[in-house]
């Protein structure tokens, strides 16, 4: 199974400024195209926080009324508006494992997407990023964090360390012993 | 740093950048390949999740949902732009500061009795908090106090008001008077002690060196009767202050006969 290579790993969105400036004078329309063009970053990044597909969508959704709410707060130009949406996602994401005591069993969801593949890659794929989901909840939210967005969202280490509020090294430091501590994980999953 | 982690951090760059697989990096590092191999299968593993995308019928119904919720919250339209919000502020500020700095200018002038006879004693008040020589601007005040009197020398009530901004710039003089600054101010001002010995208090003569021209009594207004100015506030040492000429518009000429009977 190959990665899906239209998955975007750039965090600037054409015209960017341009639609936040709309959205924050009050542009729905303008930010309906924010929301078009960031949420499935904004879910995939989700997706690997909790292991509750349902509430990764309705984490998901929350993220943008959120934004909606708070536009103030952002300030165009000081960091891309993909930036500030995994920053409220990850907010979101701590408030729910505060709140939710558990959640549904990964084999009850079904929101594993698959272009082109046979049964048999979808059903290897499904198991993989599965327990990859699972072993990411073994992590740090630190330790997620910088997995998360370095490999699946794609993000620099630039980008990443100012999201994190971190230097540069420190998130790159932060990864490997994630990286370490994932696949310690994986390997005990793959030997039981 | 360890080896190790030097290792890693290549393959792992390697990997990102495309330069090389897991299997290629391994191959380099064969010492290392055993704890290599799972840490950059992991890396490899994550970026499958870039595999993921939420369903287009979530997608629609978020949408949907953000819609009625945007229309349910509409956000207040700002009447101007942060830009233009940045520039109407930043050009208030110039106005302000243009009607402080013109006004302060303006007030320079003002007399007692005006309405920016305040201002100006307020700016002196800065002016002599902020001075590195105190002695010289309370001199310099002073002059401004007997410029003052002169000026108004036809309205009691505004003499009056002259007359004590003058006696509370000599009691600051007075306090600052002492050997240590006299010996600073001594290049710059001579003192001539007057007798203090006579019965009759001193007549208010101005600290500095004032050229008094008489007029015709005729011509001059009366002297209000000044209210209750303790013999302590009149200097017990009445110099005649000399200002050299280093220092302008100091020798103010004094139209008033003396004060005091």
């Amino acid at each position: 199974m190959k990665a899906n290579q239209t998955a975007r790993t750039d965090s600037s969105l054409p015209d960017e400024a341009g639609l936040v400036r709309q959205a924050k004078s009050g542009d729905s329309e303008a930010f309906a195209e924010l929301y078009d063009a960031c949420v499935e970053r904004v879910y995939r990044y989700v997706y690997f926080r909790v292991t509750d597909d349902i509430a990764a969508e309705d984490l998901t959704s929350q993220v943008f009324l959120k934004a909606w709410e708070n536009l103030d707060r952002y300030q165009v130009g000081s960091s891309p508006i993909l930036a500030w949406f995994y920053t409220i996602a990850r907010n979101l994401v701590i408030d729910f494992y505060r709140t939710q005591k558990g959640s549904v069993p990964l084999d009850e969801v079904n929101a594993l997407p698959a272009k082109e593949q046979s049964p048999a890659e979808e059903v290897e794929l499904r198991f993989s990023l599965q327990a990859m989901r699972d072993g990411l909840q073994a992590l740090t939210d630190d330790q997620q964090q910088v997995l998360i967005l370095k490999y699946i969202a794609g993000l620099p280490n630039q980008n990443i360390a100012k999201l994190m509020n971190k230097r540069e090294g420190a998130v790159r430091a932060l990864q490997m012993r994630a990286l370490q501590t994932l696949s310690r994980y994986m390997e005990e999953k793959e030997m039981t | 740093m360890t080896d190790f982690e030097l290792i890693l951090e290549e393959c792992l760059d390697d990997l990102e950048q495309g330069v090389s697989n897991v299997d290629e990096c391994l191959a380099r590092h064969p010492n290392h390949a055993p704890q290599l191999r799972p840490i950059l299968l992991t890396a490899a593993r994550l970026e499958q999740g870039r595999a993921v995308q939420p369903s287009a019928a979530f997608k629609a119904r978020a949408r949907v949902k953000l819609t009625q919720h945007m229309q349910a919250h509409p956000r207040k339209r700002a009447w101007f732009s942060f830009t233009w919000g940045r520039l109407v502020t930043n050009l208030a500020t110039i106005v302000l500061t243009l009607l402080v700095v013109t006004g302060t200018a303006y007030a320079q002038g003002a007399l007692p009795g005006d309405t920016l006879y305040d201002w100006k004693l307020g700016t002196e008040r800065v002016w002599r908090a902020i001075t590195p020589d105190p002695v010289r601007t309370d001199i310099a005040i002073a002059n401004r106090r007997i410029d003052e009197m002169n000026a108004v020398a036809d309205d009691p009530l505004r003499t009056a008001e002259a007359w004590r901004g003058y006696q509370e710039v000599l009691t600051r003089l007075q306090a600052e008077l002492d050997p240590e600054t006299l010996k600073q101010i001594l290049p710059v001002i001579e003192i001539e002690p007057q007798p203090t010995e006579s019965s009759e208090p001193p007549s208010p003569t101005p600290l500095l060196n004032a050229t008094v021209t008489p007029q015709p009594e005729s011509t001059v207004a009366p002297l209000p009767t000044l209210p209750n100015i303790p013999a302590t506030s009149i200097p017990r040492i009445i110099p005649t202050v000399r200002i050299q000429p280093t220092i302008p518009n100091i020798i103010p000429t004094i139209k008033v006969p003396p004060l005091l009977p």
